[in-house]
């Protein structure tokens, strides 16, 4: 590879993907950078305040509990997700009759639109009237009903689960295709050796999706940290933002409360947040793999 | 006779259970199809109850409402050209980043980096930002001011799932190609375009779905109706102090299926690259 | 010689693309930039007039004006302004007013990022508030010497036009707010509870006649807290406690929110929650189900405005529906009968509109027509909608519910802005969070009150 890696060759390569993102992406970052030392309303001319919106946030409740609740949502999700999301994945890379209309019936959650998740969720998850309550009432314990959503306590655990059901196909067909990376032969060999289908998974196909998984790994913390419109359709971060995360709180205080400058301080430490957790965990888990 | 039948047991228990859980997955969708026959009232007051009436009278009035064929040419046109060259830039960097030596270690986790940095980019971050660009290059109201930032949106989950793939690939085929004399393009469409089929049809899948139901920079950088996107569809059907919710939810199928057909074209292509060894020499 | 090949299919390929791209320039740019502003065209109908407008030869040169409205499908969720424009325009062939819908999030959003890079339109929809902000901005142009000069002013049902404190006038009201409560006369008789507005109920009446609705199993008040802003009939009690006296000693820091007045209305909005007043699962319902529930039976009244008389025009009881200012206070400010009753919104002329005079001069043109008696009697008649002009054509042609409820616009209540859009542009989602919370319990009235002085002295 030493051989074409002249850098005419890597100019070539590299000059569009780089400059498409530092015009868009990375320069906007910037003004964002700029704007929340700003006392910016969105109007008028934006005022130098230095970090006086950085400090307010650690002194800000809402923000706390904004980011609680994420915390809560990314780390339950993630445990639930990926185990899930692979077995999915291994299930349907057994050829069998049906397998696509049943890739098709489970990617339906990914392509419905979050208006209508959020609606429907409602109405499974609502205390009073929803499907969950009803089916507690009907069995005889109506000890059982919470509120699951519009409570205190709740709101981020049943997100969770909504979220799961949302991207769940998305991660499988991502693993679906680094499972597919894997060469039959390989297998063929393990079943020449006397592998058992569990010892298989274990000892071949796992550590060979090393890969997939980081890769699967960062899209559910970057994902997770995002996470806005299942809540937003669901309790609009209420009630009293007791279920606010911390893209439905930045979104209120930079497009409801025009606090522009305050809301992109928000969302340049939700940037930090992530970019420290997956540029980190990314790093260490090559540098294992490599060792 | 004993095994067989157990076999038989097996395969049963199999099915069962696969699409006993595509089923349940999929029940939101089954039920968004019944509400989409119901009137609002109906939506509301017997929300678990079958439809009194099967009309497409909520369909008539959303098709009246939106005109959904522009819509959907609107959107192809944005999502085919921005995930085209998005795919055809991603592929090539992040070969780059993945294949290519570098004399200096940490250029390569460099830019690796610097790509993947956009994955925690909000995207509220950048309306504001990129409505300013668009507007200097004269792009509001304009298809291609939403074409040009897709792409630059899509390169960090691209550059995720790109590398990774190629990370977990051996550069032997590749290495072995050049030796036989093989110069980079060709090698790269020949050789490792092939092998990363599975990962371009995830990708594209993905993207595509990404930008069908983008909504916060369609809604705020699209003035004419004529431009619209799918993903406006269902915000045509509020207003400050009214809903039609049932139009709304006729939208929402509609802007579901041609996506679902998508994936089903496309997943055709996720199978595995390496074929039964074919490629070891 | 291969290498060179394959730059040649990649330049080609490169090529192709770019082919596309311009392609799609030339379809959307088309559309946006060509002397024919089709860009109007909301419906088919109206882009062929358009095209003949533009083929026939007029003699006065033509104008066009861009009018940005907060909802997105213009023809059916504003059918008012809509059918005014295409009337407006068929008597005008030389003035063409290109409308451009919006859904309201995204519109406020689109007004502020237009006014940073210079595209505002030439008239458009703008919150109170933000109507304000712009002003202070000099990105709004001066409407009132029109106003007067027009006559416009008398147009309107009395009090509803908005002075500024400088008594110059820049946004014209719009669509009618008056908020109240729908009651289900059904419900009502079936418990024999008498009729709110017939009884004038004043707090305490209130609360304890709907205790026999609770005592049913019936939720005496609909309403959705998933949509925050549905508390418009508490601002109309909140200015039953004198906000519209208050508000400008508050903003000037004379005052604080911590007062006496305020304390007992938010009182009052503890007992609300207290008196099971809201339905058990109002964290998790907005406006919409609130509303379609009441319409199907569901509680005896919802908490609504006039704004939804279509909607609950379809309810099978709609010939049984009431409407109510609701409460009086007895411990409240200044007159009894004080009641928000404006525009909700209103309409703003930007400043680099009245820069040309023809457009200007046609801008308000339209105004003076919208406002005036031909456009007034187009809301009502055509597109069923109230305004807060005065109408003046046959109201027994209209239908009982519409005129009932038209009677809350123009009977003798004194009315005033929203309490939100009194206060500077932001404030209002934290008074919706101070008012919520403490109906549901999870602030006293202390807290909220300091809750709302704190967003003040921030």
């Amino acid at each position: 590879m030493r051989w074409l890696s002249t850098i005419r060759n890597k100019l070539i390569l590299h000059i569009p993907s780089f400059l498409f993102f530092t015009f868009y992406s990375v320069l906007s970052v910037i003004m964002a950078i700029y704007y929340s030392f700003t006392d910016f309303k969105g109007l008028g001319t934006p005022e130098f305040i230095g970090f006086r919106n950085y400090s307010r946030i650690f002194s800000d409740a809402i923000f706390l509990t904004a980011f609680n609740n994420t915390l809560i949502i990314l780390v339950l999700s993630s445990v639930i997700l990926l185990p899930l999301s692979f077995a999915w994945a291994y299930i349907l890379d057994i050829p069998f009759k049906g397998n696509g209309l049943v890739k098709v019936m489970s990617f339906t959650p990914y392509v419905i639109a979050p208006i209508i998740v959020g609606t429907i969720w409602l109405f499974i998850l609502d205390p009073e009237i929803g499907l969950l309550s009803s089916f507690f009432r009907a069995i005889g314990k109506p000890g059982w009903i919470h509120q699951w959503i519009g409570g205190d306590k709740l709101t981020p655990y049943s997100v969770t689960i909504v979220w799961v059901w949302q991207t769940m196909c998305f991660h499988s067909t991502i693993m679906l295709a680094g499972l597919k990376s894997i060469s039959h032969d390989i297998y063929e060999a393990a079943s020449v050796d006397g592998a058992g289908r569990i010892k298989t998974i274990f000892f071949i196909t796992l550590p060979l999706m090393k890969e997939t998984f980081i890769t699967n790994i960062a899209l559910q913390i970057t994902g997770g940290l995002k996470i806005f419109e299942v809540v937003n359709e669901l309790t609009g971060g209420g009630p009293n933002h007791k279920s606010e995360t911390l893209i439905t709180y930045m979104y209120s205080i930079t497009f409801s409360r025009y606090k522009y400058g305050y809301g992109m301080s928000l969302s340049v430490l939700v940037l930090i947040i992530s970019a420290v957790f997956s540029i980190g965990y990314i790093k260490n888990a090559r540098q294992k793999l490599s060792d | 006779m004993a095994l067989h039948r157990k076999r038989f047991f097996e395969k049963f228990l199999f099915y069962f259970l696969v699409l006993g859980i595509a089923f349940i997955i999929m029940i939101p969708f089954i039920w968004t199809f019944f509400l989409s026959f119901k009137t609002d009232s109906e939506i509301f007051n017997t929300p678990f109850a079958l439809p009194t009436e099967w009309s497409f009278k909520n369909y008539r009035r959303a098709l009246e409402t939106i005109n959904i064929f522009q819509m959907y040419k609107n959107t192809v046109i944005i999502a085919v050209s921005a995930e085209v060259l998005s795919l055809f830039f991603t592929f090539m960097s992040s070969f780059a980043i993945s294949r290519m030596t570098y004399k200096h270690k940490a250029f390569r986790n460099g830019i690796y980096f610097y790509y993947l940095l956009g994955l925690g980019i909000p995207v509220y971050i950048l309306l504001y930002p990129i409505y300013r660009q668009n507007a200097f290059m004269g792009l509001i109201d304009n298809l291609i001011g939403l074409i040009l930032p897709h792409i630059a949106l899509t390169i960090p989950f691209n550059t995720l799932l790109f590398v990774g793939y190629f990370n977990g690939f051996s550069s032997e085929i590749e290495e072995a190609a050049i030796i036989d004399g093989c110069g980079l393009f060709k090698m790269l469409i020949k050789i490792t375009l092939p092998i990363v089929k599975p990962i371009i049809a995830t990708t594209a899948v993905f993207n595509v779905i990404y930008i069908w139901n983008e909504y916060p920079f369609a809604a705020t950088y699209l003035n004419t109706k004529d431009l619209f996107t799918v993903s406006l569809a269902t915000s045509m059907f509020k207003s400050t102090y009214s809903r039609d919710y049932s139009g709304m939810i006729c939208a929402v199928i509609l802007i579901m299926i041609p996506e679902l057909i998508f994936y089903v074209c496309l997943q055709k292509y996720i199978i595995s690259g390496m074929t039964a060894g074919a490629v070891k020499s | 010689m291969k290498n060179i090949m394959l730059y040649k299919r990649i330049f080609a390929f490169f090529l192709a693309l770019i082919l596309v791209l311009s392609l799609a320039a030339c379809t959307s740019s088309g559309a946006s930039s060509s002397g024919i502003p089709s860009s109007e065209s909301s419906t088919t109908d109206s882009s062929e007039e358009d095209e003949e407008s533009a083929v026939e030869p007029v003699s006065d040169e033509v104008v066009t004006l861009t009018l940005w409205e907060y909802v997105a499908d213009i023809e059916r969720t504003a059918p008012g302004v809509y059918l005014c424009v295409k009337q407006f325009m068929e008597d005008h062939p030389n003035v063409i007013i290109d409308m451009v819908g919006t859904a309201s999030e995204e519109h406020n959003k689109k007004v502020l990022l237009a006014s940073q890079s210079g595209d505002l339109p030439d008239m458009t929809t703008l919150e109170w508030s933000m109507m304000r902000e712009l002003k202070a901005e000099g990105f709004l142009a001066d409407l009132t010497d029109e106003v007067y000069n027009r006559g416009i002013d008398d147009f309107f049902v009395p009090g509803v036009l908005q002075l500024e404190e400088d008594n110059t006038i820049y946004g014209l009201p719009y669509e009618a707010c008056v908020c109240c409560y729908f009651y289900n006369k059904e419900i009502f008789d079936q418990y024999n509870v008498g009729y709110p507005d017939v009884e004038e109920w004043n707090w305490d009446e209130f609360i304890n006649n709907c205790q026999v609705f609770v005592e049913n199993g019936v939720t005496p008040v609909m309403c959705g807290g998933l949509s925050p802003w549905n508390i418009g009939i508490q601002q109309s009690f909140l200015v039953r406690y004198g906000f519209p006296d208050y508000i400008e000693k508050i903003n000037s820091g004379e005052m604080s929110w911590v007062n006496d007045d305020f304390l007992h209305f938010f009182e009052k909005m503890q007992e609300y929650g207290e008196k099971n007043m809201m339905p058990s699962n109002v964290t998790t319902m907005d406006y919409f189900q609130a509303l379609d529930q009441w319409i199907g039976g569901t509680g005896a009244m919802v908490s609504s405005g006039v704004w939804a008389v279509n909607q609950v025009a379809e309810a099978e009881f709609a010939d049984q529906i009431g409407v109510w200012h609701g409460p009086v206070f007895e411990d409240g400010v200044g007159d009894k009968h004080r009641t928000v009753k404006s525009g909700t919104i209103c309409y703003g002329v930007t400043a680099k509109c009245a820069e040309d005079t023809a457009k200007f001069n046609a801008a308000m043109d339209f105004f003076e027509f919208f406002y005036g008696e031909e456009g007034t009697r187009i809301h009502y008649e055509e597109g069923n909608t109230l305004t807060v002009t005065k109408y003046s054509g046959d109201k027994s042609k209209l239908s009982p519910l519409l005129q009932n409820v038209g009677a809350l616009v123009d009977d003798d209540w004194t009315g005033y802005l929203l309490c939100t859009d009194m206060m500077p542009a932001g404030t209002a989602d934290v008074f919706y969070d101070a008012v919520w919370g403490v109906m549901l319990g999870n602030y006293t009235p202390q807290q909220a009150a300091e809750q709302m002085q704190a967003e003040y002295d921030s």
